[in-house]
Protein backbone atom coordinates (compact mmCIF):
# COMPACT_ATOMS: atom_id res chain seq x y z
CA UNK A 1 0.00 0.00 0.00
CA UNK A 2 1.05 3.42 -1.09
CA UNK A 3 2.04 5.83 1.68
CA UNK A 4 1.61 9.07 1.70
CA UNK A 5 4.93 10.48 0.75
CA UNK A 6 4.79 8.64 -1.99
CA UNK A 7 1.59 9.29 -3.17
CA UNK A 8 2.40 13.04 -2.93
CA UNK A 9 5.51 12.39 -4.96
CA UNK A 10 3.51 10.76 -7.35
CA UNK A 11 1.31 13.31 -7.55
CA UNK A 12 4.08 15.68 -8.17
CA UNK A 13 5.27 13.78 -10.90
CA UNK A 14 1.86 13.51 -12.86
CA UNK A 15 1.26 17.14 -12.34
CA UNK A 16 4.74 17.68 -14.38
CA UNK A 17 4.85 14.50 -16.68
CA UNK A 18 2.54 14.01 -19.60
CA UNK A 19 -0.30 12.21 -19.14
CA UNK A 20 0.95 9.40 -20.97
CA UNK A 21 3.59 8.75 -18.44
CA UNK A 22 3.62 6.42 -15.97
CA UNK A 23 3.29 8.61 -12.83
CA UNK A 24 -0.32 9.98 -14.17
CA UNK A 25 -1.17 5.84 -14.87
CA UNK A 26 -0.18 5.38 -10.80
CA UNK A 27 -2.28 8.10 -10.25
CA UNK A 28 -5.09 7.18 -11.97
CA UNK A 29 -5.76 4.02 -9.84
CA UNK A 30 -6.06 6.16 -6.97
CA UNK A 31 -7.91 8.94 -7.86
CA UNK A 32 -12.17 7.75 -8.24
CA UNK A 33 -13.72 8.22 -11.93
CA UNK A 34 -17.07 9.80 -11.24
CA UNK A 35 -19.87 9.64 -13.93
CA UNK A 36 -18.49 12.08 -15.97
CA UNK A 37 -15.12 12.46 -15.91
CA UNK A 38 -12.11 10.01 -15.93
CA UNK A 39 -9.42 9.88 -13.22
CA UNK A 40 -7.15 11.83 -15.48
CA UNK A 41 -9.90 14.55 -16.40
CA UNK A 42 -9.56 15.11 -12.71
CA UNK A 43 -6.15 14.97 -12.58
CA UNK A 44 -5.96 17.22 -14.96
CA UNK A 45 -7.78 19.99 -13.06
CA UNK A 46 -4.87 19.95 -10.41
CA UNK A 47 -2.11 19.85 -13.44
CA UNK A 48 -3.76 22.98 -15.23
CA UNK A 49 -3.70 24.98 -11.72
CA UNK A 50 -0.47 24.33 -10.81
CA UNK A 51 0.65 25.06 -14.44
CA UNK A 52 -1.47 27.80 -15.36
CA UNK A 53 -0.68 29.48 -11.36
CA UNK A 54 2.97 29.15 -12.20
CA UNK A 55 2.64 30.72 -15.42
CA UNK A 56 0.82 33.64 -14.19
CA UNK A 57 3.61 34.20 -11.52
CA UNK A 58 6.31 34.69 -14.75
CA UNK A 59 3.22 36.77 -16.76
CA UNK A 60 2.94 39.38 -13.03
CA UNK A 61 6.62 39.44 -13.13
CA UNK A 62 7.46 39.88 -16.89
CA UNK A 63 4.81 42.05 -18.05
CA UNK A 64 7.18 43.67 -20.67
CA UNK A 65 8.44 40.38 -22.36
CA UNK A 66 4.56 39.02 -21.81
CA UNK A 67 4.21 41.89 -24.52
CA UNK A 68 6.51 41.80 -26.75
CA UNK A 69 6.31 38.48 -27.60
CA UNK A 70 2.46 37.95 -27.54
CA UNK A 71 0.37 35.75 -24.75
CA UNK A 72 0.80 32.54 -26.41
CA UNK A 73 4.45 32.64 -27.15
CA UNK A 74 4.83 33.58 -23.71
CA UNK A 75 2.65 30.57 -22.29
CA UNK A 76 4.86 28.26 -24.40
CA UNK A 77 8.29 29.69 -23.21
CA UNK A 78 7.18 29.52 -19.60
CA UNK A 79 5.86 26.37 -19.88
CA UNK A 80 9.22 25.08 -21.04
CA UNK A 81 10.71 26.86 -18.44
CA UNK A 82 8.46 25.56 -15.65
CA UNK A 83 8.94 22.27 -16.62
CA UNK A 84 12.87 22.26 -16.27
CA UNK A 85 12.73 25.07 -13.28
CA UNK A 86 11.35 23.68 -9.82
CA UNK A 87 10.01 26.97 -7.25
CA UNK A 88 12.17 25.90 -3.95
CA UNK A 89 10.42 28.74 -2.25
CA UNK A 90 6.96 29.11 -0.48
CA UNK A 91 7.15 33.16 -1.59
CA UNK A 92 5.59 32.60 -5.34
CA UNK A 93 7.91 35.97 -5.86
CA UNK A 94 11.06 34.25 -5.74
CA UNK A 95 10.10 32.26 -8.76
CA UNK A 96 11.77 33.79 -11.68
CA UNK A 97 15.34 34.73 -11.18
CA UNK A 98 16.65 32.11 -13.37
CA UNK A 99 14.06 33.33 -16.37
CA UNK A 100 15.97 35.44 -17.94
CA UNK A 101 19.22 33.06 -18.47
CA UNK A 102 16.79 30.52 -19.38
CA UNK A 103 14.86 32.85 -22.30
CA UNK A 104 18.94 33.37 -23.37
CA UNK A 105 19.49 29.52 -24.19
CA UNK A 106 15.56 29.02 -25.67
CA UNK A 107 16.26 28.69 -29.36
CA UNK A 108 12.70 30.19 -30.76
CA UNK A 109 13.37 33.28 -28.94
CA UNK A 110 16.59 33.71 -30.39
CA UNK A 111 15.80 36.47 -32.75
CA UNK A 112 14.11 38.27 -30.26
CA UNK A 113 18.05 39.02 -29.07
CA UNK A 114 17.47 41.84 -26.08
CA UNK A 115 14.78 39.86 -24.88
CA UNK A 116 16.80 38.09 -22.08
CA UNK A 117 18.21 41.39 -21.20
CA UNK A 118 14.48 43.11 -20.96
CA UNK A 119 13.50 39.95 -18.48
CA UNK A 120 16.69 40.61 -16.37
CA UNK A 121 15.72 44.33 -16.34
CA UNK A 122 12.39 43.17 -14.66
CA UNK A 123 13.72 41.28 -12.43
CA UNK A 124 15.56 43.59 -10.93
CA UNK A 125 12.65 45.91 -10.87
CA UNK A 126 10.48 43.21 -9.31
CA UNK A 127 13.29 42.77 -6.81
CA UNK A 128 13.76 46.48 -5.81
CA UNK A 129 10.04 46.96 -5.50
CA UNK A 130 10.30 44.46 -2.41
CA UNK A 131 13.82 45.30 -1.29
CA UNK A 132 14.14 46.55 1.86
CA UNK A 133 13.35 50.03 3.14
CA UNK A 134 16.37 52.31 4.42
CA UNK A 135 16.52 55.03 6.28
CA UNK A 136 18.12 58.01 4.80
CA UNK A 137 21.88 58.88 5.28
CA UNK A 138 22.32 61.22 8.56
CA UNK A 139 24.34 63.81 7.31
CA UNK A 140 25.00 64.79 11.14
CA UNK A 141 26.79 61.68 12.16
CA UNK A 142 28.51 62.10 8.57
CA UNK A 143 30.34 65.68 9.15
CA UNK A 144 31.07 64.45 12.75
CA UNK A 145 33.77 62.14 10.68
CA UNK A 146 36.12 64.50 10.25
CA UNK A 147 39.37 62.70 8.47
CA UNK A 148 38.74 59.28 9.02
CA UNK A 149 37.94 56.92 6.17
CA UNK A 150 34.49 55.84 5.20
CA UNK A 151 32.44 53.22 3.63
CA UNK A 152 29.87 54.38 1.78
CA UNK A 153 26.44 52.15 1.26
CA UNK A 154 24.23 52.62 -1.86
CA UNK A 155 20.59 52.30 -1.18
CA UNK A 156 19.26 48.37 -0.44
CA UNK A 157 16.58 48.90 -2.76
CA UNK A 158 18.91 49.49 -6.01
CA UNK A 159 19.96 47.18 -8.67
CA UNK A 160 22.63 48.05 -11.81
CA UNK A 161 22.04 46.55 -14.71
CA UNK A 162 23.44 47.40 -18.04
CA UNK A 163 22.85 45.93 -21.81
CA UNK A 164 23.66 46.40 -25.44
CA UNK A 165 20.29 46.72 -26.18
CA UNK A 166 17.93 50.15 -25.51
CA UNK A 167 16.16 48.21 -22.97
CA UNK A 168 14.69 50.88 -20.56
CA UNK A 169 13.01 52.36 -23.95
CA UNK A 170 11.96 49.10 -24.44
CA UNK A 171 10.83 48.40 -21.28
CA UNK A 172 8.93 52.56 -21.24
CA UNK A 173 7.22 52.53 -24.76
CA UNK A 174 5.56 48.91 -23.70
CA UNK A 175 4.36 50.33 -20.57
CA UNK A 176 0.52 50.65 -20.44
CA UNK A 177 0.28 54.11 -19.88
CA UNK A 178 2.53 55.10 -22.66
CA UNK A 179 1.25 57.79 -25.09
CA UNK A 180 4.24 58.87 -27.63
CA UNK A 181 5.90 56.86 -30.04
CA UNK A 182 6.26 53.08 -29.88
CA UNK A 183 9.17 53.04 -32.19
CA UNK A 184 12.55 51.82 -30.61
CA UNK A 185 15.87 52.06 -31.95
CA UNK A 186 17.81 48.92 -31.75
CA UNK A 187 21.11 50.45 -32.83
CA UNK A 188 21.12 53.40 -29.95
CA UNK A 189 23.76 51.86 -28.32
CA UNK A 190 25.03 50.20 -24.58
CA UNK A 191 23.12 51.29 -22.20
CA UNK A 192 24.30 51.83 -18.24
CA UNK A 193 20.91 51.42 -15.75
CA UNK A 194 20.34 52.18 -12.20
CA UNK A 195 17.32 50.71 -10.93
CA UNK A 196 16.26 52.09 -7.61
CA UNK A 197 13.68 52.87 -5.16
CA UNK A 198 13.27 56.35 -4.25
CA UNK A 199 11.10 56.17 -1.32
CA UNK A 200 8.43 54.15 -2.81
CA UNK A 201 9.05 55.50 -5.97
CA UNK A 202 10.51 53.31 -8.90
CA UNK A 203 13.17 54.77 -10.81
CA UNK A 204 14.87 53.14 -13.85
CA UNK A 205 17.59 56.14 -14.35
CA UNK A 206 20.35 55.59 -16.92
CA UNK A 207 23.62 56.79 -16.26
CA UNK A 208 26.60 57.59 -17.67
CA UNK A 209 29.77 55.51 -17.77
CA UNK A 210 31.59 56.99 -14.38
CA UNK A 211 28.43 56.95 -12.51
CA UNK A 212 28.57 53.16 -13.61
CA UNK A 213 32.05 52.82 -12.24
CA UNK A 214 31.18 54.40 -9.09
CA UNK A 215 28.23 52.83 -8.45
CA UNK A 216 30.02 49.89 -9.18
CA UNK A 217 32.75 50.31 -6.57
CA UNK A 218 30.21 51.54 -3.92
CA UNK A 219 28.37 48.26 -4.14
CA UNK A 220 31.83 46.18 -3.18
CA UNK A 221 31.30 48.89 0.33
CA UNK A 222 35.18 49.23 -0.25
CA UNK A 223 36.59 52.25 1.86
CA UNK A 224 36.56 55.79 0.33
CA UNK A 225 39.84 56.42 -0.27
CA UNK A 226 40.98 53.04 -1.94
CA UNK A 227 38.16 54.04 -4.22
CA UNK A 228 39.40 57.85 -4.92
CA UNK A 229 43.04 56.02 -5.78
CA UNK A 230 41.15 53.57 -8.04
CA UNK A 231 39.20 55.65 -9.59
CA UNK A 232 42.00 58.70 -10.16
CA UNK A 233 43.32 56.12 -12.05
CA UNK A 234 40.53 56.40 -14.79
CA UNK A 235 40.51 60.10 -14.49
CA UNK A 236 37.21 59.96 -12.80
CA UNK A 237 36.41 63.09 -10.86
CA UNK A 238 34.58 62.06 -7.75
CA UNK A 239 34.76 66.02 -6.04
CA UNK A 240 31.53 66.75 -8.11
CA UNK A 241 30.92 62.79 -8.46
CA UNK A 242 29.57 62.02 -5.03
CA UNK A 243 27.81 65.17 -3.99
CA UNK A 244 25.73 64.45 -7.06
CA UNK A 245 25.23 60.68 -5.49
CA UNK A 246 24.32 61.73 -2.29
CA UNK A 247 21.87 64.61 -3.83
CA UNK A 248 19.68 62.12 -5.58
CA UNK A 249 19.43 60.01 -2.61
CA UNK A 250 21.34 57.10 -3.69
CA UNK A 251 23.85 56.83 -0.95
CA UNK A 252 21.84 55.70 2.36
CA UNK A 253 24.98 55.07 4.91
CA UNK A 254 28.12 54.77 5.61
CA UNK A 255 30.53 53.05 8.08
CA UNK A 256 34.09 54.67 9.66
CA UNK A 257 36.52 52.07 8.45
CA UNK A 258 38.69 50.91 11.16
CA UNK A 259 42.53 52.33 10.89
CA UNK A 260 45.12 49.81 10.56
CA UNK B 1 -21.26 36.85 42.55
CA UNK B 2 -18.40 36.42 40.47
CA UNK B 3 -19.37 37.79 36.92
CA UNK B 4 -16.69 35.79 34.37
CA UNK B 5 -18.08 37.54 30.80
CA UNK B 6 -16.47 35.58 27.99
CA UNK B 7 -14.64 38.03 26.07
CA UNK B 8 -15.94 38.86 22.70
CA UNK B 9 -14.09 37.99 19.49
CA UNK B 10 -12.29 40.82 18.29
CA UNK B 11 -13.76 40.83 14.92
CA UNK B 12 -17.52 40.74 13.73
CA UNK B 13 -19.78 41.28 10.95
CA UNK B 14 -17.94 41.15 7.09
CA UNK B 15 -14.73 41.94 6.47
CA UNK B 16 -13.49 41.97 2.86
CA UNK B 17 -9.96 40.88 1.39
CA UNK B 18 -7.84 43.02 1.26
CA UNK B 19 -6.34 43.40 -2.54
CA UNK B 20 -3.07 46.00 -3.51
CA UNK B 21 -5.45 47.79 -6.52
CA UNK B 22 -7.84 49.63 -3.44
CA UNK B 23 -5.37 49.88 -1.26
CA UNK B 24 -5.46 54.24 -2.07
CA UNK B 25 -9.37 53.89 -1.99
CA UNK B 26 -9.33 52.13 1.38
CA UNK B 27 -6.85 54.80 3.22
CA UNK B 28 -8.58 57.79 1.09
CA UNK B 29 -12.18 56.76 2.29
CA UNK B 30 -12.01 55.10 5.48
CA UNK B 31 -14.51 52.94 4.22
CA UNK B 32 -16.51 51.22 6.37
CA UNK B 33 -15.39 47.94 7.16
CA UNK B 34 -15.14 45.90 10.01
CA UNK B 35 -11.81 44.24 9.18
CA UNK B 36 -9.60 43.16 6.72
CA UNK B 37 -7.79 39.76 5.58
CA UNK B 38 -4.36 40.42 4.20
CA UNK B 39 -3.38 37.26 1.66
CA UNK B 40 -0.11 36.96 4.35
CA UNK B 41 2.12 35.49 1.33
CA UNK B 42 1.95 38.78 -0.63
CA UNK B 43 3.77 40.45 2.13
CA UNK B 44 7.04 38.07 2.20
CA UNK B 45 9.07 40.74 0.36
CA UNK B 46 11.53 42.48 2.72
CA UNK B 47 10.13 46.36 2.02
CA UNK B 48 8.75 48.59 -0.27
CA UNK B 49 4.91 49.52 -1.00
CA UNK B 50 2.91 46.48 -0.36
CA UNK B 51 4.01 46.48 3.63
CA UNK B 52 3.95 50.53 3.75
CA UNK B 53 0.03 50.38 2.80
CA UNK B 54 -0.44 47.48 4.92
CA UNK B 55 1.07 49.39 8.11
CA UNK B 56 -1.40 52.29 7.36
CA UNK B 57 -4.27 50.23 6.68
CA UNK B 58 -3.43 48.43 9.93
CA UNK B 59 -3.84 51.58 12.06
CA UNK B 60 -7.38 51.94 11.03
CA UNK B 61 -8.58 48.42 10.62
CA UNK B 62 -8.40 45.15 12.80
CA UNK B 63 -6.78 42.50 10.04
CA UNK B 64 -6.80 38.29 9.47
CA UNK B 65 -3.95 36.99 8.10
CA UNK B 66 -4.37 34.27 5.17
CA UNK B 67 -1.56 31.98 3.48
CA UNK B 68 -1.11 28.91 1.45
CA UNK B 69 2.90 28.80 2.46
CA UNK B 70 2.28 26.76 5.51
CA UNK B 71 1.89 23.49 3.24
CA UNK B 72 0.47 21.72 6.46
CA UNK B 73 -0.49 18.71 4.75
CA UNK B 74 2.67 17.85 3.32
CA UNK B 75 5.20 15.31 4.12
CA UNK B 76 8.32 17.74 3.70
CA UNK B 77 9.62 18.59 7.36
CA UNK B 78 8.03 22.57 8.03
CA UNK B 79 9.85 25.21 6.36
CA UNK B 80 11.40 27.04 9.65
CA UNK B 81 12.51 30.00 7.24
CA UNK B 82 8.42 30.59 6.56
CA UNK B 83 7.51 30.72 9.75
CA UNK B 84 10.35 32.82 10.70
CA UNK B 85 9.15 35.41 8.36
CA UNK B 86 5.31 34.65 9.08
CA UNK B 87 6.29 35.25 12.95
CA UNK B 88 8.37 38.51 11.87
CA UNK B 89 4.92 39.91 10.38
CA UNK B 90 2.32 38.91 12.96
CA UNK B 91 4.66 41.09 15.47
CA UNK B 92 4.69 43.63 13.18
CA UNK B 93 1.17 43.46 12.43
CA UNK B 94 -0.93 41.94 15.37
CA UNK B 95 -3.66 40.06 12.56
CA UNK B 96 -6.67 38.42 14.75
CA UNK B 97 -5.53 34.96 13.91
CA UNK B 98 -3.87 33.39 11.04
CA UNK B 99 -5.61 30.81 8.99
CA UNK B 100 -3.84 28.32 6.37
CA UNK B 101 -5.40 25.41 4.43
CA UNK B 102 -5.97 21.37 4.84
CA UNK B 103 -3.52 20.78 1.97
CA UNK B 104 -0.57 20.57 0.68
CA UNK B 105 1.90 22.67 -2.12
CA UNK B 106 4.75 20.99 -1.59
CA UNK B 107 6.62 17.66 -1.75
CA UNK B 108 10.86 17.20 -1.63
CA UNK B 109 11.05 20.74 -1.42
CA UNK B 110 9.12 21.51 -4.76
CA UNK B 111 6.69 24.46 -4.32
CA UNK B 112 3.57 24.07 -6.72
CA UNK B 113 1.94 26.91 -4.99
CA UNK B 114 -1.99 25.40 -5.24
CA UNK B 115 -3.96 23.21 -3.10
CA UNK B 116 -3.11 20.02 -3.45
CA UNK B 117 -5.62 17.13 -1.85
CA UNK B 118 -4.72 14.99 0.59
CA UNK B 119 -6.54 11.39 0.81
CA UNK B 120 -8.34 11.15 4.06
CA UNK B 121 -6.64 8.63 5.69
CA UNK B 122 -5.63 8.03 9.97
CA UNK B 123 -1.60 8.80 8.41
CA UNK B 124 -2.77 11.90 6.69
CA UNK B 125 -4.85 12.96 9.24
CA UNK B 126 -2.08 12.31 12.30
CA UNK B 127 0.45 13.97 10.11
CA UNK B 128 -1.67 17.12 9.29
CA UNK B 129 -2.55 17.53 12.62
CA UNK B 130 1.23 17.24 14.28
CA UNK B 131 1.94 19.81 11.68
CA UNK B 132 -0.56 22.11 12.60
CA UNK B 133 0.65 21.55 16.28
CA UNK B 134 4.12 22.38 15.32
CA UNK B 135 3.24 26.21 13.53
CA UNK B 136 0.80 26.31 16.81
CA UNK B 137 3.90 25.88 18.79
CA UNK B 138 5.96 28.39 16.47
CA UNK B 139 3.48 30.98 15.95
CA UNK B 140 2.23 31.26 19.75
CA UNK B 141 -1.07 30.45 18.81
CA UNK B 142 -3.66 28.47 17.81
CA UNK B 143 -4.28 28.63 14.37
CA UNK B 144 -7.53 28.27 11.85
CA UNK B 145 -7.53 25.87 8.73
CA UNK B 146 -9.79 25.73 5.85
CA UNK B 147 -12.04 23.21 4.57
CA UNK B 148 -10.57 22.81 0.35
CA UNK B 149 -12.42 23.00 -2.16
CA UNK B 150 -11.67 19.61 -4.10
CA UNK B 151 -11.37 18.24 -7.67
CA UNK B 152 -10.87 14.23 -7.16
CA UNK B 153 -11.37 12.06 -4.27
CA UNK B 154 -8.83 9.40 -3.64
CA UNK B 155 -9.57 5.97 -3.67
CA UNK B 156 -7.34 4.99 -0.84
CA UNK B 157 -9.47 7.30 1.39
CA UNK B 158 -10.42 5.66 4.69
CA UNK B 159 -13.25 8.53 5.34
CA UNK B 160 -15.27 11.27 4.68
CA UNK B 161 -13.72 14.79 4.74
CA UNK B 162 -16.36 16.14 7.64
CA UNK B 163 -14.88 13.11 9.73
CA UNK B 164 -11.30 14.13 8.59
CA UNK B 165 -12.01 17.94 10.12
CA UNK B 166 -13.37 16.90 12.48
CA UNK B 167 -9.89 14.80 13.81
CA UNK B 168 -7.97 17.57 12.92
CA UNK B 169 -9.60 19.81 14.88
CA UNK B 170 -9.25 17.18 17.88
CA UNK B 171 -5.97 16.19 17.55
CA UNK B 172 -4.49 19.93 17.05
CA UNK B 173 -6.69 22.38 19.15
CA UNK B 174 -6.59 24.29 16.13
CA UNK B 175 -10.12 26.29 14.87
CA UNK B 176 -11.97 26.05 11.39
CA UNK B 177 -11.68 28.44 8.90
CA UNK B 178 -15.17 27.54 6.71
CA UNK B 179 -15.38 27.86 3.16
CA UNK B 180 -18.64 27.54 2.20
CA UNK B 181 -18.25 28.52 -1.08
CA UNK B 182 -15.52 24.98 -1.07
CA UNK B 183 -18.66 23.22 0.41
CA UNK B 184 -20.72 23.82 -2.25
CA UNK B 185 -18.18 23.06 -5.19
CA UNK B 186 -17.06 19.92 -3.33
CA UNK B 187 -20.35 18.86 -2.70
CA UNK B 188 -21.07 19.31 -6.34
CA UNK B 189 -18.19 17.31 -7.97
CA UNK B 190 -17.92 14.93 -5.65
CA UNK B 191 -21.80 14.33 -5.04
CA UNK B 192 -22.25 14.46 -1.22
CA UNK B 193 -24.69 16.61 1.16
CA UNK B 194 -23.50 20.15 1.72
CA UNK B 195 -26.41 20.61 4.52
CA UNK B 196 -25.36 16.84 6.37
CA UNK B 197 -21.36 18.31 5.93
CA UNK B 198 -22.05 21.32 8.24
CA UNK B 199 -24.29 19.18 10.15
CA UNK B 200 -20.74 16.95 10.97
CA UNK B 201 -18.59 20.33 11.68
CA UNK B 202 -18.43 20.66 15.93
CA UNK B 203 -20.26 24.05 17.34
CA UNK B 204 -17.71 26.23 18.58
CA UNK B 205 -14.54 25.27 16.37
CA UNK B 206 -15.75 27.78 13.60
CA UNK B 207 -14.06 30.72 13.76
CA UNK B 208 -14.32 32.66 10.34
CA UNK B 209 -16.64 32.22 7.10
CA UNK B 210 -15.49 32.36 3.42
CA UNK B 211 -17.79 33.29 0.44
CA UNK B 212 -16.61 33.62 -2.77
CA UNK B 213 -17.88 33.02 -6.46
CA UNK B 214 -17.45 29.77 -8.32
CA UNK B 215 -17.16 29.14 -12.03
CA UNK B 216 -19.28 26.59 -14.14
CA UNK B 217 -16.94 24.50 -16.31
CA UNK B 218 -17.84 21.55 -18.41
CA UNK B 219 -18.22 19.10 -15.88
CA UNK B 220 -17.26 20.57 -12.73
CA UNK B 221 -17.50 23.61 -10.72
CA UNK B 222 -14.13 25.76 -10.03
CA UNK B 223 -13.53 28.12 -7.29
CA UNK B 224 -12.01 30.95 -9.16
CA UNK B 225 -12.29 33.44 -6.83
CA UNK B 226 -13.22 35.89 -9.72
CA UNK B 227 -17.47 36.21 -9.40
CA UNK B 228 -19.91 36.97 -7.29
CA UNK B 229 -21.47 34.58 -4.59
CA UNK B 230 -23.74 32.45 -6.16
CA UNK B 231 -27.08 31.94 -4.66
CA UNK B 232 -27.14 28.13 -4.15
CA UNK B 233 -23.77 29.40 -2.08
CA UNK B 234 -25.82 32.43 -0.05
CA UNK B 235 -28.60 29.10 0.39
CA UNK B 236 -25.71 27.39 2.47
CA UNK B 237 -24.29 30.16 3.98
CA UNK B 238 -27.78 30.99 5.78
CA UNK B 239 -27.89 27.31 6.67
CA UNK B 240 -24.47 27.31 7.99
CA UNK B 241 -25.37 30.95 10.10
CA UNK B 242 -28.14 29.48 11.75
CA UNK B 243 -25.72 26.56 12.69
CA UNK B 244 -23.05 28.20 13.98
CA UNK B 245 -24.28 31.64 15.31
CA UNK B 246 -22.44 34.81 13.91
CA UNK B 247 -19.29 33.98 12.59
CA UNK B 248 -17.22 37.16 11.25
CA UNK B 249 -17.60 36.50 7.13
CA UNK B 250 -15.09 37.10 4.11
CA UNK B 251 -15.36 38.35 0.94
CA UNK B 252 -12.98 36.98 -1.27
CA UNK B 253 -12.31 37.61 -4.09
CA UNK B 254 -8.89 37.11 -5.70
CA UNK B 255 -9.58 37.42 -9.63
CA UNK B 256 -11.00 39.87 -12.13
CA UNK B 257 -10.96 42.50 -8.90
CA UNK B 258 -14.51 44.62 -9.00
CA UNK B 259 -14.72 48.25 -7.91
CA UNK B 260 -14.70 48.45 -4.05
CA UNK B 261 -18.67 48.71 -4.15
CA UNK B 262 -19.19 45.59 -5.65
CA UNK B 263 -17.50 44.16 -2.50
CA UNK B 264 -19.12 45.71 -0.16
CA UNK B 265 -22.60 45.10 -2.19
CA UNK B 266 -21.84 41.22 -1.50
CA UNK B 267 -21.01 42.26 2.26
CA UNK B 268 -23.65 43.97 2.60
CA UNK B 269 -25.67 40.37 1.57
CA UNK B 270 -23.82 38.68 4.09
CA UNK B 271 -24.57 40.81 7.06
CA UNK B 272 -28.17 40.86 5.91
CA UNK B 273 -28.37 36.83 6.32
CA UNK B 274 -26.11 37.34 9.65
CA UNK B 275 -28.50 40.04 10.97
CA UNK B 276 -31.57 37.27 9.96
CA UNK B 277 -30.23 34.27 11.06
CA UNK B 278 -27.79 33.75 13.59
CA UNK B 279 -29.14 32.48 16.60
CA UNK B 280 -30.01 34.82 19.24
CA UNK B 281 -27.65 33.13 22.15
CA UNK B 282 -24.29 32.80 19.68
CA UNK B 283 -25.23 36.72 17.85
CA UNK B 284 -23.06 39.38 19.24
CA UNK B 285 -23.72 42.29 17.89
CA UNK B 286 -22.42 43.21 14.54
CA UNK B 287 -19.98 46.26 14.24
CA UNK B 288 -20.71 48.85 11.97
CA UNK B 289 -17.60 51.37 13.19
CA UNK B 290 -14.38 50.94 11.75
CA UNK B 291 -12.37 51.81 14.55
CA UNK B 292 -13.47 50.01 17.51
CA UNK B 293 -10.03 49.35 18.81
CA UNK B 294 -9.38 45.66 18.47
CA UNK B 295 -5.89 46.27 18.35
Amino acid sequence: MINLHEQQQLFLAAIFESESSEANEQLSHLVVETENMSAQQHINIYRDGVLGGLTQALSDTFPVCLALVGEQFFNAMAGRFIQQQASASPDLGDYSPLFAGFIEQFKPAEQLFYLADVARLEWNWHQVFHEKDDAGLNFEALSGVGDQDVAFRLVTAGRLISSPWPIQKIWQVNQPDYQESASVDLDEGEVFLWIWRNGYEMRIDPVDVEEWKLLNALTELKPFSQICDELAAEKIDLVSLLPRFVEKGWICDFSVCSQE
Amino acid sequence: MSHNPVKPYPISGTGLGLRFEHYQHILAERPDVPWFEVLVDNYMGKGGLPLHYLEQVCQQYPITFHGVGMSLGSTDPLNLEYFKQLKQLKQRFKPVHISDHIAWISVSRQYMHDLLPLPYTLEAQNLISDRISQAQEILGESILVENPSSYLSFSNSEMTEVEFIQGVLEKSGCELLLDVNNIYVSAQNQGFDACAYLDGIPLGKVKEIHLAGFEYREHYLYDTHGYEVRKEVWDLYQYAIKRFGSVPTLIEWDNDVPEFDTLLDEAEKANSILRRFAAPESTAPLRTSVNSGTK
